[in-house]
């Protein structure tokens, strides 16, 4: 499989009050197409700067990401907004729709920013919709549906201009179990064919990341743990296995 | 910029509705102020040029040569209708001017007109009945009809020189109101010059384009009059020139209105900045509510040209829906202050002049820095990180750097008190009082943050203690929101600025205003006319019982030659009309003149003497015995006159005569028996008595060119300008302060809004909403009370400032209610603006936000 995503010595120092505070210390990361990684860690661990950096919305203090063989460090501010717009999907916890937009306008939005003709992505969104099970929900606006509801117009939204990579941080933080269970399906079959897409999701879920294919545990900004689930490329179901192992790693690392 | 950042922007505008509301009327207001001040302004200019056209018809500029030689060439008048800003051209032929040919036994004026719009706008030549001359016609006064049993085609026989008798036909007879129409003969221009052999016009009539602005105006006439004293100088003629000012004083129609309007254009200007202020203060909000927005589109791929666009669209939207709001509501505006000041106040205004251009202009320019009022913003929207759409909690504190607030704002304000000190030390030149005076506004404004963190100190020590916790809340949630906070307090420091330096503006404008009165019209009656009229009329006015007069004959045709000073900077016309008689012992009575060099004795100037104007002898370079030599340019006779003294403090008006003689010297030396005006104070008299019999006196034929002026009158009229001026003042400051409310209003809702977790915070540890309310108000009274009394600071300085720049310190005591009003009205005003966001907070239910994010 292609790499898409490479993090290389990543690292990230804020200045807090006259003292340096590292975020994220010399994190090495390879993310292939269609992979599902899960980031995982206690509060304060760096792995929404660590997501934030691997995004292109926060500038390494040293080392470097690549995004598809594009070197972040070589980007201005400009070249990063296109880039985003093009290789990343993004998935919030709060789902961050536009209040004022319709499900098919706010799902149609990155791509009429860019400059493309509806009638180039309106089969296609349609399409997103439906599999998202919100065909009948296409023109009602963020506050007539429900938080998943809400969600699932927010993934349709990161999958619509096709982008190889979709960050997702806690994008099941503020759903109900089964909603979340029902979310997590989405995204995962979102990587597979026909067409793959990588994700990197962060969560503090053990649940959650038993749908990834490899978990990644991060404490005071550096790796402590990467396990791969060796189920993950045949279950369809939810992966209790894999739970039980990540539990296990998340209880030690929590210790 | 595609098409969905249109739909989005037009979205965004469209979301909060009672806001958005709410906004385009506070904006709406500053242009409704510029199109109803507009509107009444130049409906009242040209109800005054309708009556001037009316009285002297519509012309621009009259000229004829007083004296016989070369005139107008064919050439030389294409030159002049060449002049920019000249629409039409005629010329008059006055072929006997000074001859006086005489008709049977009366004498008779020709005129040979062209038949045209322009010449028809000559009042005196006014065709009343019958038709315009053609070759062989004429159209003579009433006058000449009437004793000579004429009527209209009657044969008549009139006697040209070189022609003798030439028949002609009676072709119409002229307005029984035309100025000495009772001796007027009108021919066809063309066949006059036929007759006569006079090729060249001796007069001329011209119109300028009436769409030209008030500076090319200007520039038209000048470059028009002085091309025709230029040539008037080369030809050895005397030439007279009316222009419309001139013709407006000699009728009394003086315009009072045009000295308020520097004043009324500085109250539109500032209604539109209020406006300005208002659009990015509502944008500002707008952004900070869609902070997270905004954030995520730039999350999302949206570049910041396109973010740029977004916040424009929807400034542009706040622009054009409040433009045309303003307009129509200014259309409105202008009719209640029409009829008002019509119905109440008597002014007259023909009717209501809407002119689209202005108005054009007006939406145009109000459109176009509206929007572009919108760049601030979405320069912030542009700088917005694309992490803020990760943020779940409320955006952080205002974190402005307040180094500019707490040390530039009070240099700026020492320095600029500095400069006035200096200003009246050292007698720099007076416009560094209003310099000092904005510096110090600035200096306010740019340090009201400071004032902010001062106050919530102020609430931590002491208010606390007064007004319960919650002021000292109220205090630190202002500091919190400094930047908005900030806006809120300068529009209000705005409104209550302009309304002390307008209410101070006002009454130095008024005293003004009397004091043109009075310099323009001493005495409480005077007649007048340019032209002259019998001293026969003097001797009835000495038989009034009750009154003192003086009177003064015409300005004799001759100039001083000899004047020390050669390079005196009289223009010709002026300084050949400047020797007028006069007896200034018995002026004395009315005019307290002071003389301050020899003696001003009837005797004395009756033999030979004359008595100067103090600026005259200064102009001049003359003293009290030396000779003054006279030059009649017409005959070339020299009349030598010996100055006899010299007087100061006179307060004769009209023109600029400035040397005096005896009555009989003009009649013995000048051939000037004619009075040009008699000025009359009633002392015991009943002035309305006084006045009725004036007029019965003026029905003579003979007085018909004399003007009557009540000095009431005149009074009456600048009182009205002034009131005109204090209703749109006061419309002016009702205007800002509601645009201040409403800017109030937004800020407090959208600070609420913001905090709404944090309000419900508060109820759910045990906040009644009475204390939830009282919290808001305090917010909104603690940021309109610091507006008001910054704003009474500010503005009692600038406008003390600007009156010392003209030299009218006075009226400061007027600030003491405005001041006492200031401070007690705002923390009121910020009451009302704040209520509805502190009910709309205490109606939200607990659970309800703090579940919801």
């Amino acid at each position: 499989m292609n790499v898409v995503l490479q993090a290389e010595r990543l690292s990230k120092t804020f200045q807090t009050g006259g003292e340096a505070f590292h975020a994220v210390k010399g994190v090495d990361l390879q993310v292939k197409l269609g992979e599902f990684i899960a980031v995982m860690g206690p509060s304060g661990s760096g792995k929404s700067t660590l997501l934030h950096m691997l995004s292109g919305l926060e500038r390494a203090t040293d080392g470097r990401v690549t995004i598809c063989d594009v070197d972040l460090k070589n980007c201005n501010d400009e070249e990063l907004t296109r880039l985003r717009g093009k290789m990343i999907g993004f998935v919030f916890q709060f789902f961050n729709l536009i209040p004022v937009l319709s499900a098919y306008e706010n799902v149609s939005l990155p791509m009429l920013m860019a400059g493309h003709k509806e009638s180039a992505f309106r089969e296609r969104a349609t399409w997103l919709l439906s599999r998202m099970g919100l065909a009948d929900h296409m023109h009602k606006r963020p506050k007539e549906l429900s938080g998943g509801q809400q969600q699932r117009v927010a993934i349709a939204r990161a999958l619509l201009p096709d982008p190889p990579i979709l960050v997702a941080d806690e994008p099941t933080g503020n759903l109900d179990t089964k909603t979340a269970m029902d979310v997590l399906q989405l995204l995962r079959d979102a990587c597979r064919e026909p067409q793959p897409h990588s994700l990197v999701l962060v969560t503090h879920d053990p649940r959650v990341a038993a749908y990834a294919n490899r978990v990644i545990f991060l404490r005071d900004g550096e790796v402590v743990g990467d396990i791969g689930n060796p189920s993950s490329a045949q279950a369809d179901g939810t992966p209790f296995a894999f739970g039980r192992v990540i539990q296990q790693e998340w209880e030690a690392l929590m210790a | 910029m595609n098409a969905f950042v249109w739909k989005l922007g037009i979205r965004f505008f469209a979301a909060r509705k009672g806001r958005t509301f709410f906004s385009i009327l506070g904006i709406s207001l500053g242009i409704l102020l510029v199109t109803a001040v507009q509107i009444v302004f130049t409906s009242l200019n040209q109800s005054y040029d309708a009556m001037q056209r009316q009285k002297y018809g519509n012309y621009d500029v009259l000229a004829y040569f007083q004296t016989d030689g070369q005139g107008l060439t064919n050439q030389e008048l294409d030159q002049l209708k060449d002049i920019q800003g000249v629409e039409a051209l005629q010329p008059i032929l006055y072929p006997y001017q000074n001859r006086l040919p005489r008709y049977f036994s009366d004498s008779l004026y020709d005129v040979g007109l062209t038949d045209s719009y322009l010449s028809r706008q000559l009042k005196n030549y006014d065709i009343a009945q019958g038709r315009f001359p053609l070759p062989h016609e004429v159209a003579l006064s009433p006058g000449i009809m009437s004793r000579h049993h004429l009527h209209i085609g009657s044969a008549i026989q009139l006697s040209f020189p070189h022609r003798g008798l030439v028949n002609l036909t009676v072709s119409g007879e002229l307005s029984s109101d035309s100025q000495k129409n009772f001796g007027i003969a009108v021919y066809d221009y063309a066949w006059l010059q036929k007759i006569t052999g006079i090729k060249q016009a001796t007069g001329i009539v011209m119109k300028l384009r009436p769409n030209l602005s008030e500076n090319r105006r200007s520039l038209a006439l000048n470059t028009f009059t002085n091309t025709l004293y230029r040539w008037a100088h080369r030809m050895g003629r005397t030439i007279t020139i009316y222009t419309k000012g001139q013709l407006g004083a000699l009728g009394n129609a003086t315009n009072y209105i045009a000295a308020f309007l520097p004043l009324l254009k500085g109250l539109s200007v500032t209604s539109i900045v209020a406006s300005i202020y208002i659009v990015i203060s509502t944008l500002q909000i707008s952004l900070q509510e869609r902070r997270k927005e905004y954030a995520l589109l730039r999350l999302l791929g949206v570049n910041g040209r396109q973010l740029t666009g977004l916040v424009l669209i929807e400034s542009l939207l706040y622009s054009v829906l409040s433009t045309l709001a303003g307009l129509a509501l200014g259309i409105g505006l202008s009719l209640v202050i029409k009829t008002i000041s019509v119905q109440m106040f008597h002014v007259q205004m023909i009717d209501l002049i809407i002119s689209w251009q202005p108005l054009g202009w007006i939406a145009l320019s109000g459109i176009a820095v509206m929007s572009a009022a919108g760049l601030i913003p979405a320069r912030q929207v542009r700088c917005l990180s694309p992490i803020e759409a990760y943020r779940s909690a409320e955006p952080s504190d205002d974190q402005e750097d307040d180094l500019v607030s707490a040390i530039v704002a009070p240099s700026l304000i020492l320095l600029s008190l500095l400069l006035v000190v200096l200003t009246h030390i050292l007698r720099f030149h007076p416009v560094l009082y209003v310099v000092g005076g904005l510096g110090f506004v600035v200096g306010v404004y740019v340090w009201i943050p400071s004032l902010l963190q001062g106050s919530a100190w102020l609430s931590s020590k002491f208010l606390r203690h007064l007004f319960g916790s919650q002021i000292l809340m109220a205090s630190r949630n202002i500091v919190r929101h400094r930047s908005k906070s900030a806006l809120c307090v300068g529009a209000l420091m705005l409104t209550i600025l302009i309304a002390n330096a307008g209410i101070l503006l006002l009454h130095a404008a008024e005293a003004a205003e009397t004091a043109v009165v009075s310099s323009n019209f001493p005495h409480d009656i005077t007649l007048n006319s340019l032209g002259g009229f019998s001293p026969a009329l003097a001797t009835q006015v000495g038989r009034l019982k009750g009154i003192d007069y003086e009177e003064f004959t015409t300005g004799a045709f001759a100039q001083v030659i000899n004047a020390p000073r050669k390079n005196s900077g009289i223009n010709f016309y002026s300084a050949i009309r400047s020797l007028q008689g006069t007896d200034l012992q018995t002026d004395k009575r009315i005019d307290h003149f002071r003389v301050v060099a020899g003696n001003i004795d009837s005797r004395r100037l009756a033999h030979n003497g004359v008595v100067l104007t103090a600026s005259a002898a200064n102009v001049l370079g003359f003293k009290v015995g030396d000779n003054v030599s006279f030059k009649n340019p017409l005959t070339g006779r020299t009349t030598n006159l010996q100055v006899a003294g010299i007087i100061k403090g006179t307060t004769i008006p009209f023109g600029a005569p400035f040397l005096y003689t005896s009555p009989a010297v003009m009649a013995r030396d000048f051939s000037v028996r004619d009075l040009q005006n008699i000025q009359i104070n009633v002392t015991t008299g009943n002035t309305g008595e006084v006045l009725q019999t004036l007029r019965g006196l003026l029905r003579n034929p003979q007085y018909q060119n004399v003007e009557l002026i009540n000095k009431l009158n005149e009074k009456q009229k600048a009182q009205e300008a002034v009131l005109l001026f204090g209703i749109v003042l006061g419309i002016t400051i009702l205007t800002i302060t509601v645009i201040a409310a409403i800017v109030l209003m937004n800020h407090t809702a959208s600070a609420v809004r913001m905090r709404f977790r944090e309000l419900a915070t508060l109820r759910a540890i045990g906040m009644t909403k009475g204390r939830l309310i009282r919290l808001i108000l305090a917010e909104g009274m603690m940021i309109s009370t610091l507006g008001g009394l910054a704003g009474t600071v500010a503005g009692g300085a600038l406008a003390y400032l600007a009156l010392m720049a003209v030299g009218h310190p006075s009226g400061v005591w007027l600030l003491i209610p405005t001041l006492c009003g200031s401070v007690l009205l705002s923390p009121l005003l910020g009451l009302l603006a704040s209520w509805s966001a502190a009910a709309w907070a205490a109606r939200q239910e607990i659970i309800g936000v703090l579940s919801d994010q």
